[in-house]
């Protein structure tokens, strides 16, 4: 597109250029003119229904839409004149004749400059003080509330089908279509079901682009307008993909969470990320605990850690465990003190598979999508790495061929145009009858098939899980240097862990020291040891069963670094304020480090956190 | 006027005529035979466009013009037959292919020539299943005789022909709703451009083409471009086959040169001769729904391309008359009209979605005895504001739409008023309660306040 030729035009007696292919609406608004549109949206297809973009053109016979019109030398175009908003007005009176927006009860409806409405927004800009045309009552339209996080009130629905094509394009999983023709289309769900029972993975991408109150999300809705709101560019910390996020806070709580257009993602986050992280959380922990009696009581940081520190000192050897969600900065400075105060090596993650070998040429999120050829080597990254596996299916509905290598059977079998097991491709050495084979058109061995199948595309990418043999790695080693590589990594923060030494492994001291964050682990069960302390921002078992637990801080209160599966390093920060009596892990680890004489300094763990 | 000697309808009526060999025996396929074997796409194209051809399928489009959009460097071409004839009153395409499929199969064949087109589409409408299986017997027959698939008279051209069965909706007749429908989706009218000639099914060039329009073909190539542009008036050449339905002596479907007057086609010894049981005309609507309605007085109107816009209407449409008897209420004439729009809008554009179904419960209403006159204005009001022509939607359907709907109220306003001054006053308001419950007391219900003072977008700046 770039180096498509530059034409010349004229948008309200302005001259401006815009590169031959563009669209009208994607040339004013790049000149900072705005165009109103309600079905528009920058990342999604145009599709030029809703009309309200129209566009004065010379020498057209007709008003024409600019999000569809494309650009050509020499148009001389008027994008607001009483023509057009003839049209306009006429387009915003049917819709708001169709369905019945009683807008005092919509989560979205504001006044003509709090509104997040998009629809309300013009409104009250064309002046609808009235209806024109009457409203019809006549049809229920219905409310589907059975989906787990999010709600669609069809009577305020304006048909845009930006949820369709954000659920066809972006998220690539196909569930919204639309049913019925003229006025009685509706949108629907698969072969319209209720939406809780449909194909829906609850990404919630619809939900973001949805310019109506028609969507909307039972934690944030009525909870402020944008303009109450603070949003803070993020990156979740749910799995290593390492989503940019829009983090929606007010009053100190995380009301909400966006995809963030602008990253690697484009916008597209999986339920754990845009939903789960504002669900209900167990209590939180807000002061030290120690157990007395069998009992759990609060206790003062200074008890807690003197009593923390004193047995610490008494075990024979101690062990550390750490949650792969955690930034560097925590991982580093147990890492140190492990290493400084205790002088143990027994420290490793908590959970997790360790990272797969580094193959170098990483190819970045962007890549995944934009790949004509994506061959999958174990992992399941439509369960581990949503995000990624939504990528791939994107690729796979733009043209892209699909490989799939595992011994396991994966959601993504059903889309791949060749499927074999992690055996077949344990050769890396061509055999010499290879090409005889190829001739005849025998199966040629699989490694061979990669081969042919990276050379024959142009932007191929390998994604790989970890576990696989070093037959295998040999197998990838080989094929040809166009191929561009993902591992795909288990636990958020792994690859940051592995490079400060941290592995997932067995630990074996006779006291245990867990820093688990805001990490839920239920479920886990560790061997009983003389003396356990657990650092955690939420009660669970592991903290139940803990003789002393710390309270740590959550991530949205965390500042530092992580490292994702593209081997970026990701700024976390803080989006909320972390109760008063909270400190950060590292603070306390120096703290308790400073008990046990050691002169653990900031600057140490800082340096070592700062060459991950 | 001397009898016309019928062209496209000449074997109608002939024993065995839905077959190749008496299709053959007529003459079938000659025309075919001469196209391939003597002429070269570029002359049959040139041929084409002498004769004046124009598109049979409702807008009136030259035909050779359209097959010279084309791109000069495509590698494939498709051609899509759009049988899915359901403008309302309209059944030319059904009555000759029943009665002659192989003439249209041989029009495929010389279209499909003059585009260098590699694959041919039919898609039939969907009920018509008779229909269906006669034209299938016909494909058959043609292609066991070697009539389709490699390498057709010896010449290395190749045509493939299939037809599609449609999926029921008005809008699949809309050249670029029949091509998405034809590749599985929904049948949604694209936008344009890219036109289909550039970027049609499967983004491949496409042209679009009636089933009547390919008949023609047979017979200018048969008789030459010459012979077909003396047919018919100026810039409407060729002979039409004719349909009228309603209280008439006669409904059926009738073949005539361009240019017949409607009282000719209601009253003539060879048309229908006439309305039936003593009725008088109350109007006609004479191409199809879409284009409008002529009154008693309007009958001496012209039915070629030109002289119905004289008349307030769309165009010649499908030259299908639907013949409306004095004894028929207009109420019910304009309800019937809005519910068909409603019901086969696609619900693409705002505009169309909400317009066309809007206008029908307003039309409801008028039926059922709770109208008021500032409906009727607010009505026609509306028809100024809808369809491609302001450009406010995506395909012609809600232009359509509009033209019978504006040119109804126009025309019998005197007869709406009527009705509406006798209703009994306390029925606006039991109508609007059954169906309202709680809206009729609104106050602004239908009635435009004088002056809306709210800063306008023009005053306020973009
Ligand atoms: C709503 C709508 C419905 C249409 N239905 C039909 C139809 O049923 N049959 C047809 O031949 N053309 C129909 N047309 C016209 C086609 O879009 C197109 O103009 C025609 O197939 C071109 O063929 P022609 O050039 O041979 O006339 C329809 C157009 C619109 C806007
Ligand atoms: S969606 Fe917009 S217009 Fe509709 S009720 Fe809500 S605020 Fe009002
Ligand atoms: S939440 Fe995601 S999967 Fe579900 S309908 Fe919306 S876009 Fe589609
Ligand atoms: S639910 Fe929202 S995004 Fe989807 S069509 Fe309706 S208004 Fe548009
Ligand atoms: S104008 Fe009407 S029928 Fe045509 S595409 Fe738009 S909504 Fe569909």
């Amino acid at each position: 597109m770039s180096d498509a030729p530059l034409v010349n035009l004229t948008i309200n007696g302005r001259l401006i250029r815009a590169r031959a292919g563009q669209t009208v609406m994607e040339a004013a608004t790049a000149e900072g003119i705005h165009i109103h549109s309600l079905c528009h949206h920058p990342e999604l297809k145009p599709e030029g229904s809703c009309r309200l973009c129209l566009v004065d053109i010379e020498k057209q016979r007709t008003l024409q839409p600019a999000c569809t019109f494309p650009v050509a030398e020499g148009l001389v175009i008027q994008t607001e004149n009483p023509k057009i908003t003839a049209a306009r007005r006429f387009a915003l009176q049917m819709i708001f004749s169709e369905r019945s927006h009683y807008c005092m009860y919509c989560p979205r409806s504001g006044t003509a400059e709090s509104t997040d409405c998009e629809l309300q927004r013009l409104g009250y800009k064309y002046g609808l003080a009235n209806w024109e045309y009457t409203p019809h009552y006549g049809k229920d339209w219905p409310v589907d509330a059975t989906r787990k996080y999010f709600i669609m009130d069809h009577s305020r629905c304006i048909l845009c089908r930006r949820c369709v094509r954000a659920c066809n394009q972006i998220a690539a999983n196909h569930t919204l279509g639309v049913g019925m023709r003229g006025a009685r289309t509706m949108i629907v769900a698969d072969d319209d079901v209720p939406f809780g029972q449909s194909s829906c993975v609850s990404c919630g991408t619809c939900l973001q682009v949805c310019p109506t109150g028609a969507l909307f999300d039972r934690h944030s809705a009525y909870c402020g307008h944008d303009k109450d709101v603070v949003q803070t560019q993020a990156a979740c910390l749910g799995c290593s993909v390492g989503c940019g996020i829009q983090a929606v806070t007010r009053d100190n709580q995380l009301l909400r969470v966006e995809g963030d257009w602008e990253a690697g993602n484009r916008g597209l986050l999986c339920s754990i990320g845009r939903f789960e992280v504002v669900e209900p959380k167990p209590p939180r922990i807000t002061q030290p605990l120690i157990r007395r009696e069998w009992q759990l009581v609060e206790a003062t940081w200074d008890e807690a850690l003197a009593h923390v520190a004193a047995r610490l000192r008494e075990a024979e050897r101690v062990a550390g465990l750490a949650s792969p969600r955690l930034p560097n900065e925590s991982l580093a400075a147990f890492a140190c003190f492990f290493q400084e105060v205790l002088g143990s090596n027994d420290v490793a993650l908590l959970y997790g598979e360790n990272p797969p070998d580094d193959l170098g040429r990483t190819a970045t999120l962007r890549d995944v999508a934009d790949s004509d050829c994506v061959i999958v080597i174990g992992g399941d990254p439509c369960s581990n790495q949503k995000v990624i596996g939504a990528l791939i299916k994107r690729a796979f509905d733009n043209g892209a061929r699909l490989i799939v290598v595992n011994d396991r059977p994966t959601e993504l079998d059903a889309y791949a145009c060749v499927r074999l097991e992690l055996e077949d491709i344990s050769h890396a050495v061509e055999s010499p009858f290879e090409r005889l084979r190829h001739t005849y058109h025998l199966r040629v061995s699989g490694v061979a098939q990669l081969k042919q199948a990276v050379a024959a595309a142009q932007r191929p990418v390998v994604l790989y899980g970890s576990g696989l043999s070093t037959t295998v790695y040999a197998g990838l080693r080989v094929l040809p240097d166009k191929a561009r590589f993902v591992p795909l990594i288990e636990g958020t923060n792994t690859a940051g862990a592995a490079r400060l030494g941290l592995r997932a492994q067995p630990v074996h001291g006779d006291a245990l020291y867990i820093l688990l964050g805001d990490d839920m682990v239920n479920g886990h069960v560790l061997p009983q040891r003389q003396f356990t302390v657990v650092q955690a921002a939420y009660r669970s078992a592991l903290t139940e069963a803990a003789d002393v637990v710390l309270p740590a801080r959550i991530w949205a209160e965390q500042k530092g670094h992580v490292v994702n599966m593209e081997g970026r390093t990701l700024e976390v920060r803080p989006l909320l304020d972390a109760p008063n009596s909270i400190q950060s892990d590292w603070e306390t680890i120096l703290r308790l480090g400073g008990l046990m004489g050691s002169a653990l300094s900031f600057d140490a763990i800082s340096e070592m956190s700062l060459a991950v | 006027m001397a009898r016309f000697e019928p062209v496209l309808l000449r074997n109608v009526g002939v024993e065995g005529s839905r077959t190749l060999r008496v299709y053959e025996s007529r003459g079938g396929y000659a025309a075919a035979r001469k196209a391939l074997t003597t002429m070269s796409p570029e002359e049959v194209t040139e041929i084409t466009k002498k004769s004046g051809l124009r598109g049979r399928g409702g807008a009136g489009f030259p035909t050779g013009m359209k097959w010279s959009f084309l791109p000069k460097d495509r590698t494939i071409t498709y051609l899509c037959v759009n049988f899915d004839e359901s403008e309302p009153g309209t059944f030319n395409n059904r009555y000759l292919v029943d009665h002659d499929p192989h003439q249209l199969l041989e029009g495929i064949l010389i279209a499909g020539y003059a585009t260098r087109a590699t694959t041919a589409y039919i898609y039939i409408r969907v009920e018509f299943h008779e229909t269906f299986h006669i034209l299938q017997r016909a494909l058959d027959e043609a292609y066991a005789a070697g009539l389709f698939g490699r390498n057709i008279f010896g010449t290395d051209y190749s045509l493939e022909c299939y037809i599609h069965r449609g999926a029921g909706a008005y809008v699949c007749g809309e050249e670029t709703g029949l091509i998405e429908s034809l590749e599985g989706k929904r049948g949604w009218p694209r936008i344009k451009p890219p036109f289909p000639a550039i970027e049609g099914a499967f983004r491949k060039p496409t042209v679009v083409n009636n089933v009547e329009t390919l008949a023609c073909l047979v017979h200018i190539i048969e008789r030459g471009p010459e012979w077909f542009s003396s047919i018919g008036t100026p810039g409407s050449a060729g002979p039409k086959l004719y349909q009228v339905s309603g209280p008439v002596n006669r409904p059926g479907c009738f073949e005539a040169p361009l240019g017949l007057t409607c009282r000719e086609l209601i009253f003539g010894d060879d048309f229908a001769r006439g309305m039936a049981g003593g009725r008088k005309v109350k109007g006609v609507i004479p191409g199809g729904l879409s284009v409008g309605i002529l009154t008693a007085d309007e009958l001496d109107c012209k039915l070629d391309f030109d002289d119905p816009k004289k008349y307030g209407l769309l165009g010649l449409g499908t030259a299908a008359a639907i013949v409306i008897g004095d004894d028929a209420d207009i109420r019910h004439v304009l309800l019937n009209t809005c519910r068909f729009y409603a019901m086969e809008s696609c619900g693409q554009c705002t505009q169309c979605r909400e317009g066309t179904g809007w206008m029908y419960r307003i039309a409801r209403r008028i039926a059922e005895g709770a109208g008021r006159s500032a409906d009727l204005d607010l009505l026609v009001e509306q028809t100024f504001s809808m369809g491609m022509m302001p450009g406010l939607s995506i395909c012609g359907l809600p232009d359509g739409a509009v033209y019978p709907i504006r040119t109804i109220i126009q025309k019998y306003r005197a007869e709406f008023e009527r009705h509406i001054a006798q209703q009994a006053s306390s029925r606006t308001v039991e109508v609007i309660k059954e169906r309202v419950p709680s809206a009729y007391e609104l106050p602004i219900l239908g009635q435009r306040p004088a002056q809306v003072t709210w800063p306008t977008a023009a005053s306020s700046g973009a």
